[in-house]
Formats: C-alpha cells, sequence, structure tokens
C-alpha cells in the first residue's frame, strides 16, 4: 500500500469507528431484504391501510411489520420494482420514474434538479392499457450506503419526472371528453373500439345515445364490462326500470334521438348508480341488432364482437350518432362524443375504463460491506 | 578501546531497538490498517458464533455449492393447492454455514399477473390483480425480510411474469436480480415443506391437478 491508500485506509477506519453500532450484531445473515409493497388508497380495501398510498397516489408512510436494524455500514440494491397501471412511456415526462425513501441518504447527483438526490427508475411501461410491468433496466442497482440504525417506517414519494405528477394512468376528467370525434369505420369491431380511456366517474354514469338533430333512429345500445384477462364480467345496475339491464350485458332498444345538451330527453339511456371499476365496451348499433347466443362469463368481448351479436340492418342513412356521458344524476353534467355513421354500416363500438388499481412493489437487498 | 566496544555495543542495541520498533510499526499498521478496534470484536463475535454452529461431522471442502431442486405437482398440494411436502432422494447435507439463492422459478398453469380478487374490496374494483406477486415460504429455511404488508413479511416473493391470458403455458420468473433468500446453519435436510399463494392466500394455480411450479436454489457455502 503507498502511502496515499494508507492514508485513506486510515480515514475509513477512522470513520467506521465513528458510526460503530453500540448494540449487538447479527453475524449470520449479510444480506437483507425489505419489501415494499404499496397500493393504491381506499376507505376499504383488499389491502389494509398499511399498504396504501396517500390519496395523491403519490407520498407513502407505512410501517415495518418489524423494525429493520442494520448494524454495521451496508450498502443498499434495488431488487425489482413491479408497477400495476403505471403510466404509459410514450411522452418524456413519462420515460423514468423518481423515487425517494427518507430513510435512505440517496446521494445521486444530476443536472435536473427533480433527479438530483433520488433514484432514478426507468419506466418500462409500454402498454396504453393498464398492465403489470417490471422495471428491470437497471444494471448496477445500487442505491446508496447505509450507516447502522434502526428502521421502524418507511415513508417517501414516487413521481413522474416532473417531480409532481403520479406515476398511474390518469383518469380524464368528463369535461375533456367533450371535443373527441369518431368517425365510423375505424370502430366497427371490440377490438377497434374507440379508446375513450379512463374516465372519472364517483357516483353515476348515464350513456344516452341521440342522433343530434330532431330525427329520431330507432336503434340499439349494449354495454358490457370484462374482467383483467377480457372475460366477461357482470354488471350490477341500478337504474331506472327499463334502463338498468343486468348480468353479463346491458342493453336498451328504443329510439335515439333529441339534440345534444342538458335538454336531451331520449328513451335510449343506460344508467348505473352502482359504479363498478373496470373496463366497459360500449356498442350504439342499427335497429334490430341482437345478442344472438346468450354469453356466458367465459366469453370475451371479442367473442360478442365476432360470434354473439347479430345485426339484421346496417345503419339506412349517413348521419351523426352522438353519444352523451352524463356524470350527475341532478345537474347534468355531460361529455358529447360525435360519431359519423354511414350508411350500411354496423355498430359504433366505444372503450372506457372506470377507475383502476395502483400498485407499486420493491424489494431491496441491503447488503453488509465487508 | 573500552570506549570502541561500548560505543560497537551502544550501536547494535539501537539497531535491535530500531528494528523491534520498525517491527511493532509493521504489526500495528497490519493491525490497523485492515482492522480497526470494532470490526476486531465482531470479527472476535463471528468467529465465536461459527465455533458455535459448527458441523460436528466430516466436511466436503470440494463442493462449495450445491443445488436444490423442488418440483411440485398441484395435484399433490395440499390445503386447497398452497401447501407442498417433498422427500429429497437423499439427505442434503449442508456443512457450513452457507447462503442460499433463487437460481430459476418457473410455472405451469399458473394465474396469470391480472388475476382479479375473486372478492374484491371495494365491490366495485373488480380488477384488482391478486396475482401481482407469488409467496414462496420453506419451512426449512429461516427467511428474514422485512416489509410494511404482513402478508409479505419472512416470505419469497417472485413478481409473476405469467401474461397468458386463458393462464396456461409454462413462464420462468426472472426478474429479480439479486435472488439471495436467506443464510442457512449446518444442517440435513430430508423434507422440504411449505407454502406457495398469491396476494389473497389462495393457490396460484389455474390448473389444481396438472399445474406444476419447479424452484432452483444454489446453496452457497460461505467462505
Amino acid at each position: 500500500m503507498e502511502w496515499g491508500q494508507q492514508m485513506k485506509k486510515h480515514e475509513i477506519v477512522a470513520n467506521d469507528s465513528m458510526y460503530q453500532n453500540p448494540n449487538y450484531f447479527n453475524n449470520r445473515e449479510k444480506i437483507r431484504s425489505l419489501i415494499l409493497y404499496l397500493a393504491d388508497y381506499a376507505a376499504t380495501s383488499n389491502h389494509n391501510s398499511n399498504s396504501m398510498f396517500e390519496s395523491d397516489s403519490i407520498t407513502f408512510s407505512v410501517d415495518l411489520q418489524e423494525p429493520l436494524i442494520i448494524d454495521t455500514l451496508s450498502d443498499i440494491y434495488i431488487n425489482f420494482v413491479l408497477t400495476f397501471n403505471s403510466v404509459h412511456s410514450e411522452i418524456s415526462n413519462n420515460s423514468a420514474f423518481i423515487f425517494n425513501i427518507d430513510q435512505f441518504n440517496i446521494n445521486s447527483n444530476s443536472n435536473e434538479s427533480n433527479i438530483f438526490n433520488n433514484i432514478y427508475i426507468p419506466n418500462e411501461d409500454n402498454n396504453s392499457v393498464p398492465s403489470v410491468t417490471l422495471h428491470k433496466s437497471k444494471k448496477l442497482n445500487y442505491i446508496c450506503s447505509i450507516n447502522p440504525c434502526k428502521i421502524t417506517k418507511l415513508s417517501g414519494k414516487i413521481t413522474l419526472l416532473d417531480g409532481s405528477t403520479n406515476i398511474f394512468k390518469p383518469s380524464v376528467a368528463i369535461s375533456n371528453l367533450s371535443n373527441i370525434t369518431i368517425t365510423t369505420g375505424n370502430s366497427n369491431t371490440a377490438n377497434s373500439a374507440a379508446d375513450l380511456g379512463i374516465i372519472e366517474f364517483t357516483a353515476y354514469i348515464e350513456f344516452l345515445a341521440i342522433t343530434g338533430t330532431a330525427t329520431a333512429q330507432d336503434n340499439e345500445m349494449f354495454a358490457w364490462r370484462i374482467n383483467s384477462d377480457g372475460t366477461l364480467t357482470t354488471i350490477t345496475a341500478s337504474g331506472p326500470s327499463g334502463h338498468d339491464g343486468q348480468g353479463t350485458h346491458m342493453s336498451i332498444n328504443d329510439d335515439h334521438g333529441g339534440v345534444a345538451g342538458a335538454g336531451a330527453s331520449e328513451n335510449a339511456v343506460l344508467q348505473f348508480t352502482n359504479i363498478q371499476e373496470g373496463q366497459y365496451y360500449l356498442m350504439i348499433g342499427p335497429y334490430d341488432t341482437e345478442v344472438g347466443v346468450t354469453p356466458t362469463a367465459s366469453n370475451s368481448i371479442d367473442d360478442i364482437s365476432s360470434t354473439h351479436l347479430t345485426f339484421t340492418n346496417g345503419w339506412t342513412t349517413d348521419g351523426t350518432h352522438l353519444l352523451r356521458i352524463n356524470t350527475n344524476s341532478g345537474t347534468p353534467s355531460f361529455a358529447t362524443i360525435g360519431t359519423h355513421s354511414v350508411s350500411g354500416e354496423k355498430g359504433v363500438w366505444y372503450k372506457f375504463i372506470v377507475g383502476q388499481p395502483q400498485n407499486l412493489i420493491t424489494e431491496f437487498n441491503i447488503i453488509e460491506r465487508e | 578501546m573500552v570506549n570502541a566496544v561500548n560505543v560497537e555495543k551502544r550501536g547494535t542495541i539501537q539497531e535491535l531497538v530500531q528494528n523491534n520498533i520498525k517491527f511493532y510499526i509493521i504489526i500495528f499498521f497490519i493491525i490497523d490498517i485492515n482492522m480497526e478496534w470494532g470490526q476486531q470484536m465482531r470479527k472476535h463475535q463471528e468467529v465465536s458464533n461459527d465455533a458455535m454452529y459448527h458441523n460436528t461431522r466430516t466436511t466436503n471442502v470440494r463442493q462449495t455449492k450445491q443445488t436444490l431442486l423442488v418440483d411440485v405437482v398441484a395435484s399433490t398440494m395440499t390445503d386447497t393447492t398452497t401447501k407442498f411436502n417433498i422427500e429429497l432422494h437423499e439427505p442434503l447435507i449442508i456443512d457450513s454455514l452457507s447462503d442460499i439463492y433463487l437460481d430459476s422459478f418457473t410455472t405451469f398453469k399458473a394465474h396469470n399477473n391480472t388475476t382479479a380478487y375473486s372478492s374484491p374490496i371495494p365491490t366495485t374494483q373488480s380488477n384488482q390483480p391478486n396475482s401481482l406477486i407469488f409467496f414462496l415460504e420453506i419451512d426449512q429455511f429461516n427467511i428474514k425480510t422485512s416489509s410494511n404488508d404482513a402478508l409479505l413479511w419472512n416470505k419469497i416473493i417472485i413478481p409473476n411474469e405469467s401474461t397468458s391470458v386463458t393462464n396456461i403455458g409454462t413462464y420462468v420468473h426472472k426478474s429479480k436480480k439479486m435472488n439471495y433468500i436467506c443464510s442457512i446453519n449446518p444442517t440435513i435436510l430430508k423434507n422440504i415443506t411449505g407454502s406457495l399463494m398469491n396476494q389473497e392466500s389462495t393457490t396460484i394455480m389455474n390448473d389444481v391437478t396438472n399445474g406444476r411450479f419447479i424452484a432452483e436454489f444454489v446453496i452457497i457455502s460461505r467462505k
């Protein structure tokens, strides 16, 4: 060892002495695992409140099941990060997550103030629909070193690159749907349904099919809800009689007519007053469209689209069909989505998501330094 | 003459003392550089602990790594396909303090990672996944993990990488980077018992007859 190395060694030894653990040592376990499990905030849930984000879906503060005792200078590595329903990485602000844990002394440097002294996790979610993603692109996985201490809780936050937005797929406020216009022909089957995204519904959903003109048309409207694996699940609706179809699908066979706006008063209305989270499909079809074979829970929405639906008629004329989505049972708060139908075509499909679970699971390995 | 002898003696003594001082400085540096006081004390404690758990039998010094393969078919599992008990073909002798790593974890016909809770709470949240991760417990391993969630505490957690819509097929779940499980004291293992569950504490198997999982552990003797 040359002089410089010796001096450095002395300094390390002196520092190690300063942070000496006055308690017992566990000489048998050189590596510890620390698992952080977080789910979305809810008053009642499958998860207990100690496994939940705060209501902002950014910050968290949870107690460990038992104190984690780190009895010697150790290095912390991230083992994996798993998310459910994280944002699609298609835009630059979504390309990575910034993760901070208050109990870890993270000393990362950067030109970007949001990333400075935080953990940077490249976002590998390339799905536009909610899905499980493992973010494992880091190579060395080093987080920080930690002096001997006792950790009883973990608190911190995780955001997108802007440092203020949560990492989960956002809900779209109903007011932001009003400008969407969909041309028929792009959405004739379930798998080409016009995607309305995740819509913010809190208490009430109403779908009203209207032509937007004074001329009414006798058409049909159907709604389905599917599980995360693509199979149908039951809708337990509780709207007014005749508009609250239940079971594996909802349907209404009545005139579509009237004009857009709060004054629209047509019969082709489906209402959900019991909000159920999930992926919904909605179809507006021509007169006498039927679900020919009663679907079962093992059927997928593609089965419905390709096999179960029978169309007697196509659209009789070119025209506009509008879907009005209302989220308030009192004073209507609605968005109207334009659909241009072409004579002879059959059905217009929409899909949207109501609410989504949010999950973040990560594991750290704390490795004692030799 | 006397003076010359004295000077010579003095020179020899001086040399001796100087050499001794050099020797002590070297010793001091060896101890001081490599270990500060706390580390030395800790080393002593470690050595005494190692002595306590010493294997009283013969030690295989040539083989420092051993592989343990746990192959379980769902139909042999109990407690609604969550628990298993297998007998090893021959006893697995661990003759010194060792670390256990999970080398691979393979499932056949397990639920995919977006499978929803059978009884969602709140009831509206029908798509809350219950199989994001698998929890593996092996009674013979002293697994010590910390967590905020009681279900994950002191268990091996394995992120589920199965995306099969129909819940069939073979998936290798290899997203963990470190794969460390626990350390183990010298022992002889004849049976491996434990459980494998999802977040809902139910079976991970979609097919409770033909489903299968294979966990491969590597047991590495600590130097």
